[in-house]
């Protein structure tokens, strides 16, 4: 896009495509008129647009954006009651359900979509007004989908703060309430494996990185991979496989191009001071192992037959 | 699946920040792939910091059964390694099946071709019969009484026995398959087959021992022997031999026979040996051939005894039979939707000759009342035949007419065979209104001479009521 302020752009694009988009969205039923729907556009382009988005590129985005969705939701955050009986009708079962699967629990469940909803109705108020969360729908995914994410995120937030707490109670019946715990020693890491390491991984794009931390951080399974990146399962083992070959070659050349021979490039790699520390405190806790008995009945009688 | 090093594990996880995380819709649109490639890289990147937004951008995925949906493969082609190996599999179960059918067929074949070797070379052996001669000298006594008795073949039923023997003798030692040999009677060969007849008619001093034992295995073969005709493979009725009375071999487009006559006359006597017969019989073979050679097509007698066991190893279709207004006879092959009118014309018969020969064999050594039998055979040789009668009993079929015309056939009228029912010194002579065959031996003629002739060996004796 040229020079000229973005909001203009968007705005000139919008009166070209409001007549159609419009007629698509159906303002009609929801009772959304057609400034404020035009005002919604704007809005929508604006946050979306920078100075380097082509017109074409525009026009492209707001083609592709759900409107009858974006009108509905809208409408709704506006207080319209004919867009909320239709928003109830459509999408409160399936909210309930969303919840159900998420939590997996009828109860938090229940209380989870309840919530959403309440957040999307708008219970909340600013400066006087309404504040509902369908608001911030602007239609570039399914109003379905965007309640899911919603949902989702306020059940990831929801567990986070529940695993910041700790039960006192509990912290006393296990004794810990009165021992400070140790903190843990920082591993030692060769500084210059973690920069091979760190280089390495650079040079992968986001969907493998993406893909490596979900299967080595969160521990999640070949399929689950799939779904996000909607692809098939084979698909993501080929990869894992091929990264882990791939990044061992690229780390074990970084090592030997600083100075390393390649048992030291490897022998880096593969140790992980937790493991060694644990080991070597293994090993000198051990005891020496006893004879054998048969071995103690010959000595026994060497013994006897000496005397 | 290769495990990363312990390292990457760690890099990864000290490489998480809490940035600026994607809003709703972005994960939305990120999570049902609608995202332009540039906003999805941005996203990627985060998610692979953000386990909050990894674990947002999981749950909020659409349920299994939709997704499912989604990421099914694309349809494959018909060109794919799995349609291709189903493929395959057909393909070669349909090129065993076919192998395993040509080898069926091509191991029946071999029997086919066997047999049309064997009929071949007794077409080869099979000279064309001179008929027996219509000679001027008598026969010895001993038989000329036995004729009394016998009317034996004049042509046909002997050139069929020699066929049947010639047949039999490649199971033989030569020595005692020479004779009958020598002697087979081909196409309207009268005169060897009129001697064979001698050899071969039942009595004392008829035939030798070996003879015998050739002509009876010969029997049990076949019973199609026409005259120089392979018939070796008309093996509709087993011991069918013709009756002992005069009978003529009739073919429905035989060709013309008058050149017979002088050649007739030349053929040796029964009494003669087996070297003069075997002489006459060669004698005779060059007319015999010049006259097969003119024939029709049908009458050809190297071709119609392949043609013949040809059909017959095919498929032995049995005809119907009929009499046609006209008085022809007809014959219907497919259960008489169609009817071919038999060709069997008096001219293209050889019953003068052979008559005229039967004569020969009859108790009589007049030669003036040969010639006046003979002269009377001509006339029924020449007056029109018209059927009146047909009786058929599977192959075997009998058909009458005017002026005594009976007809035998026993390979469903492919080759005919006249035969004239005498008994004593009489003979079937009216016009024959009915034919009456029970089962093959027995059967009854009915004349408009108020005659009726019954025979009980299938028309080699017969007698009137």
């Amino acid at each position: 896009m040229s020079s000229t302020n973005p909001i203009s752009a968007v705005q000139s694009i919008v009166n070209d495509l409001l007549a159609e988009l419009h007629a698509k969205a159906g303002c009609e039923k929801v009772g959304l008129t057609r400034d404020s729907f035009a005002a919604i556009l704007c809005e929508i382009g604006t946050k979306h647009s920078t100075s380097a988005t082509s017109q074409s590129e525009l026009r492209t985005f707001f083609l592709s954006l759900r409107v009858d969705e974006l009108a509905l939701a809208r409408a709704c955050a506006a207080g319209s009651n004919s867009a909320w009986e239709v928003f109830l009708t459509r999408y409160r079962e399936k909210l309930y359900l969303s919840a159900l699967r998420i939590a997996r629990e009828d109860s938090a469940a229940r209380e989870l979509a309840d919530t959403l909803y309440a957040d999307l109705y708008g219970t909340n108020t600013r400066d006087g007004q309404r504040v509902s969360k369908l608001s911030s729908y602007t239609g570039r995914g399914s109003l379905e989908g965007w309640l899911r994410t919603v949902l989702s995120q306020e059940y990831v937030n929801r567990y986070r703060r529940t695993k910041r707490l700790v039960s006192l109670d509990e912290e006393s019946e296990d004794g810990i309430q009165f021992r400070a715990p140790e903190p843990e020693p920082a591993p030692t890491v060769d500084s210059g494996v973690a920069r091979a390491t760190d280089e390495a991984l650079a040079l992968l794009p986001g969907e493998d990185r993406m893909t490596l931390s979900a299967y080595y951080l969160d521990g999640r399974t070949l399929a689950e991979i799939a779904r996000m990146l909607g692809v098939h399962e084979s698909t993501i083992s080929r990869k894992i496989d091929k990264l882990a070959k791939t990044l061992r070659k690229q780390i074990l050349a970084s090592l030997v191009r600083g100075g390393m021979s390649r048992r030291q490039a490897e022998e880096a790699m593969e140790v992980d001071v937790r493991d060694l520390q644990v080991n070597i405190q293994r090993t000198l806790t051990q005891e020496p192992s006893p004879p054998a008995f048969s071995e103690k009945r010959v000595e026994a009688r060497i013994r006897e037959g000496r005397s | 699946m290769q495990d990363v090093p312990k390292i990457v594990r760690d890099r990864l996880l000290a490489s998480a920040t809490v940035a600026h995380h994607p809003d709703a819709d972005l994960l939305t649109a990120f999570a049902e792939r609608s995202l332009p490639e540039s906003e999805r890289a941005g996203v990627l990147g985060h998610l692979a910091r953000c386990k909050d937004c990894r674990d947002v951008v999981a749950l909020s995925l659409p349920p299994r059964e939709v997704a499912t949906a989604t990421l099914r493969p694309a349809r494959r082609g018909w060109f794919t390694w799995p349609s291709l190996r189903w493929g395959f599999v057909t393909a070669g179960l349909i090129a065993i099946g076919a192998v395993g059918m040509l080898q069926y067929q091509r191991h029946l074949s071999p029997q086919t071709v066997a047999l049309k070797e064997g009929v071949r070379n007794d077409v080869a052996v099979n000279e064309p019969h001179t008929p027996p001669a219509a000679e001027p000298v008598s026969p010895p006594a001993d038989l000329r009484d036995k004729a009394e008795n016998t009317r034996v073949s004049a042509s046909a039923d002997s050139a069929r026995n020699q066929a049947l023997a010639l047949t039999a003798r490649k199971s033989m030692p030569p020595s005692e398959a020479s004779a009958p040999a020598r002697v087979a009677p081909a196409v309207g060969s009268t005169a060897a087959g009129a001697v064979l007849g001698e050899r071969v008619r039942h009595g004392p001093n008829a035939t030798t021992n070996s003879q015998q034992q050739v002509l009876a295995q010969g029997q049990q073969v076949a019973n199609a022997g026409v005259a120089g005709r392979q018939q070796a493979g008309q093996f509709y009725q087993p011991e069918r031999v013709p009756s002992v009375s005069e009978t003529v071999e009739v073919e429905g487009a035989a060709p013309h026979v008058s050149e017979e006559n002088a050649e007739l006359k030349n053929l040796p006597t029964p009494a003669q040996s087996d070297d003069s017969l075997s002489a006459k019989v060669d004698r005779a073979k060059p007319a015999m051939e010049s006259q097969l050679s003119g024939g029709a097509a049908p009458a050809s007698a190297a071709m119609q005894p392949r043609t013949d066991l040809a059909r017959a190893y095919a498929a032995p279709v049995l005809p119907r039979w009929t009499i046609g207004s006209s008085g022809t006879l007809q014959r219907s092959f497919d259960q008489g939707k169609t009817w071919q009118d038999v060709e069997v014309t008096p001219d293209s018969t050889l019953s003068a000759n052979l008559m005229s020969l039967a004569v020969v064999s009859k108790a009589s050594g007049a030669r003036e009342e040969d010639k006046d039998e003979s002269r009377a055979l001509k006339k029924q040789k020449t007056a029109t035949s018209i059927f009146r009668a047909v009786a058929a009993n599977g192959a075997d079929v009998w058909a009458g007419g005017s002026n005594g015309f009976l007809l035998h056939s026993v390979d469903a009228g492919g080759h005919w065979m006249r035969v004239v029912p005498s008994s004593s010194s009489t003979s079937l002579t009216g016009d024959i209104l009915a034919v009456e065959f029970s089962d093959l031996q027995h059967g009854k003629i009915t004349t408009s001479a108020h005659e009726v002739w019954t025979t009980g060996d299938n028309g080699r004796t017969w007698q009137e009521q």
